[in-house]
Parts: C-alpha cells; structure tokens; sequence
C-alpha cells in the first residue's frame, strides 16, 4: 500500500506524463531523494524527507515547463492532498 | 585599431543573441506545454466520453446503465460521491437509482451507519437545495452535505455526517430529455467548488448531455419491455380465449346439426308423404323449413369446418385425379342455381395435366368460389376457366356480380369477414366461407386471390396449386 506521499508524487508524475509523456518519468529520475523502482510499473521510494522531495518534483517541471506546470501539479492532487492537514503539504502544492 | 573595435561589436552582437535565443527557446517551450495541457485535457474528456458512449450501446437497463455511470465517472474523476437521483414527477420525489462513492467516504458513512442507497428526497418542487434543478433545470452546489440530505437523516447525524465528510461542495445537474428534467447527477468533492479543475468542468459539461440521452434511451427501452411483456400475456390470453372459442363453436355445432340432420329427416319423410298423405299448403310451407334448415346445416357445417382448421383437426387426403372433370361436376351440380337466377354459366376447360388434390376439401373450395360467384351476380354470367401456367394448375371464376373494393380484398380472406354489398344482399352467411377456402388452397401449397376494379365491376377469383405437389397420398394437417 503506498503512502499519500507516494501517491501524490506518482499522480503528478502521470499527469505530466499525460502532457509530454515519458520525459515525465526522465525528469523525475533526476530529482534528488526520490527513487524511481519502476517507470512502467510505476513503483518508487522516497530517499529523503517526502515533502521536500515532492517540493523539488514540482521544480524540476517547473524549471523546465514554468508556472503552468506547477498548477497542474497542484491541480492534479487537490483530491488528495485535501484530506492532509495543511503542515504535511509540500508549500509548491498548497 | 578599427578592425579591434569591430571585432569587440561583433563578440557582444554574437553573445546578445545567444542570450536572447535560450530565453526565447523557454517562452517557446512553455507555450509548448501550455498547448499540450490543452490537449490533454481535451484527450482526457474525449476518453471519459468515450468510455460513457461504450457504456450506453451496450448497457439498457436503466438501473444497470446507472450503475456504469455512476462506477466510471467517480473512478475516472476521483470524485467522493457520484450518485443518480431519479426525478418521480407523479410523487414530487426524487429517487436513489444508483450510486459510487470513494472509499473514503464510505467509511465516514459506515461509521455513522448511514446509507444513501436507497434514500428518497420528497417535496422535490419545493426542496431547499433541488428546488432550482428540478423547476428552473439549472445546475446548483452547496458546501457540504447538510442542505441536500436534509430530511433523510436525523439533525444530529446529518451534522456528525457532515463534519466527518471529506465532502466539501456538491453539485447537482439536471439531466434533461425535451426540456424535462428526468434524473439529476449529483458530484462531490472534497475540496470548495471554485477549486474544480478545467478537466472536471469541461469533462461535467460534455457528459451531462450524454447520460441525459443513454438514460432516455434506457427508460424507453424498459418501458417497450414492459410493454412488449405486457402483450406476451395478453397475447397468449387471447390465444387461450381463441381456442375456448373454437371449442365452443365446435361442441356447440356438434349439438345443433344432430337435431338439424333429424329435422331433415323427418320433414323430408313427411314432403314423400311416409306417414300419410300431405295437403299442398301444408307441403308448401314444409318446403320452406326445409330449405331453412338446409342452410342452418350449411351454417353449422361452415362453423365446425373453420373451428377444425382452427384446431389443426384437418387433415388432407391427396389422390391424383382431373381437374377439369371435377370442376364439371361442380360446375353441373350448381347449374340449377345459375339458371334459376337466369345468368349464364359457363365452363372452358383446357388441356391440363392430373394433380393430387384432396377431393373433398377441394370441391368444398371450388364450390364455395363458383357459389358465391352466382350468389352475387343478378346479371351476366359466371366463367369458370381452367388453365397450366408454368407448374400450375390456375381455376379462374369469373363474374359479372357486385364486384370487390380494394378494403375488401385485403380482408375478404379472413375469418368472420364479409364484403359490405355482401352482408347487405345475403345478411345469413357466416364470412367463413373464403377463410376455408384460402385454408385449404395453402393446405394444397398453393395460393387464391381476387381481382376486381371495383364495386359492380365484377370480380375474378383464382385458385392455384403445384402440379408437381410431391403431397402424394400424404396425409398433411391444416
């Protein structure tokens, strides 16, 4: 069962990956503490602390992609990140 | 000195527009992805609506299609509840047909033990919340749950529900067919209204038509379902009714032509004077009985005949034999009728191969036919004409009588039918006569008809069966 953690990086990574496709999963194989398993199956682990690393995800798009890739990061886990208290979520996503 | 100075222009020209470059190639880039995001959200709405399409061909039953509807739409959009409200308009309610929920919030209603399943909002006109939906067919939201399942639960649960949600607005879309509002969409999420992402607006706004539509089409299917149901039953009810008649008809015709054979009997003992001699008056008016209760036995034996070709009690004896010599016979057999109403009738027979034929039932055929055809004809003649038409022996009569209309003919051949003029001239028949005919023509696997232009233009009757019926001496019910 993955964590709401793991949850939210794979949405923001599928939904970017709806966008540009598999550069998605390249990009974040570059963002530190964050270990992509397996693209196709979508599995991964966080090295480092989650929030921090889901921060430096949604950089890595939008250093690439600019501001709109950040909304739809953010847009994209509304649903889960609604039921986080507002301190577990990543200051990019809120 | 100069070239030195050139030289300095062209390094700072050169690194200006290297600079200019990569920050246009950004712009460029992230206008690039801005498009995409376009179409990814058209590609994602396109797909939602898709799968909906695919589940409106192949489901129509309503609560089933609801079902789909609902299970896809909560899935594809994560949404907390996804739920359709049939609109009852007789009991001013509005009805559970199904719903999806998220897991979490099923387990707030769990815990709560609460079930929206089945719940039914009634006073749907004047609900505080359904009201502008169901009267003005506008969309509305509300922040959480309290407004729109006010009346289905208890106060203090509804607030314990509404807390523990992770509901946070609701939205109900009337689900129209001809400006009526048939069912409404209810969508909740878990975060304010304004928060709804462009995919979930575009994506609301493009299936909201689709469900209206793939729900209509259900409703109409169940409702030809019930109807189709309905008339199985009243169908096989009518069957049932049809062969209680039958066997009325044939119980009771059974118990009318016994006293009718002996009124004949006795009144035709009497007219050759058995029992004593009779006065001329007397004779007279027991000729008249006479005839009556020969056309009574005519009648009955009308009925029992169509009762047992109802039934399936008839059974065909083919022999081979001629035609023509039968029609003869026939044709000499009525003459007395022909000349008694002072018309012609004539026979022209022609060369024309044995056939295997039921004796009886094909003489009571060609009877009936050249019968009628003196029946009602008070002037000119009746021709009776036997030809081979390629495999087919075809016994044409034709008249100069009161003539067919095209209403008539489509239903002359059909039991208890009979041609206005006809009913008007000879009120006494059964209208069984041709449905017999046209029993026992098929029953030959051949075919009878009628040609006329018209009321007293006279008519042709025809009457045609194989040559090469392979029924030889083959006994086949009708």
């Amino acid at each position: 069962m993955d964590t709401i953690f793991q949850q939210i990086a794979l949405k923001m990574i599928k939904e970017q990956e709806f966008i540009i496709g598999p550069l998605a999963w390249e990009e974040a194989k570059r963002v530190k503490g964050l270990k992509i398993i397996d693209a196709v199956n979508q599995d991964l682990v966080f090295e480092e602390e989650p929030k921090q690393v889901l921060d430096r995800l949604v950089a890595q798009y939008e250093r690439l992609f600019g501001r709109t890739s950040r909304e739809i990061c953010r847009a994209a886990v509304l649903s889960l990140t609604a039921s986080l208290p507002k301190e577990s979520i990543p200051a990019t996503l809120q | 000195m100069f070239s030195d100075f050139q030289r300095q222009d062209d390094k700072r020209e050169v690194s200006k527009t290297d600079f200019d470059y990569e920050a246009h190639l950004k712009t460029i880039n992230e206008e690039l992805y801005k498009r995409n995001v376009e179409l990814a959200i058209k590609n994602k709405t396109l797909s939602l609506l898709q799968k909906l399409y695919e589940v409106s061909v192949l489901v129509l039953e309503p609560k089933l299609l609801a079902a789909k509807i609902v299970k896809l739409i909560q899935a594809e959009l994560d949404f907390e509840l996804v739920q359709m409200l049939l609109c009852n308009r007789d009991k001013d309610r509005l009805e559970s047909m199904k719903l999806a929920v998220s897991s979490r919030f099923k387990n707030v209603l769990a815990e709560n033990n609460c079930s929206l399943d089945e719940i039914k909002i009634e006073g749907a006109s004047t609900h505080y919340f359904f009201a502008p939906v169901v009267i003005d067919k506008r969309m509305n939201f509300s922040e959480g749950i309290t407004a729109p399942f006010s009346g289905c639960f208890d106060k203090n649960i509804l607030e314990k529900l509404n807390f523990d949600t992770p509901i946070k607005a609701l939205l109900a879309h009337p689900l129209m067919i001809e400006n009526e509002v048939i069912a409404i969409l209810l969508l909740a999420i878990n975060r304010p209204y304004k928060d709804l992402i462009e995919f979930e607006r575009q994506s609301i706004s493009s299936f909201i038509n689709v469900i209206s539509v793939a729900l209509d089409r259900s409703f109409i299917y169940q409702k030809l379902k019930i109807a189709n149901h309905k008339l199985i039953i009243a169908n096989d009810r009518l069957r049932e009714l049809d062969k209680l008649k039958s066997e009325f008809i044939s119980i009771s015709s059974h118990q009318l032509r016994g006293p009718l054979t002996v009124i004949k009997g006795y009144i035709s003992m009497i007219l050759e004077e058995s029992f004593g001699k009779v006065n001329r008056d007397i004779k007279k008016v027991l000729q008249d009985v006479y005839y009556s209760n020969e056309k009574m036995i005519g009648l009955v034996n009308e009925l029992l005949n169509a009762s047992r070709v109802e039934r399936g009690a008839v059974t065909l004896v083919f022999e081979e034999g001629d035609l023509n010599k039968f029609t003869a016979a026939i044709i000499k057999e009525l003459d007395w009728k022909a000349k008694q109403k002072k018309i012609d009738l004539s026979f022209k027979p022609a060369k024309i191969p044995p056939v295997f034929f039921d004796v009886d039932k094909m003489r009571h055929a060609i009877y009936n036919v050249i019968d009628n055809a003196i029946k009602y004809t008070d002037k000119g003649g009746v021709e009776v004409v036997t030809k081979s038409i390629k495999g087919k022996i075809q016994i044409r009569v034709k008249d100069t009588g009161i003539g067919v209309t095209q209403d008539e003919k489509q239903k002359l051949f059909k039991r208890f039918t009979r041609g206005d003029e006809a009913l008007r001239l000879h009120p006494e028949g059964t209208g069984l006569g041709l449905f017999l005919v046209k029993q026992i023509v098929e029953g030959h696997k051949g075919k009878v008809w009628v040609e006329s232009k018209g009321r007293y233009q006279g008519s042709t009757f025809y009457i045609e069966i194989p040559v090469n019926l392979k029924l030889k001496k083959v006994l086949t019910k009708i």
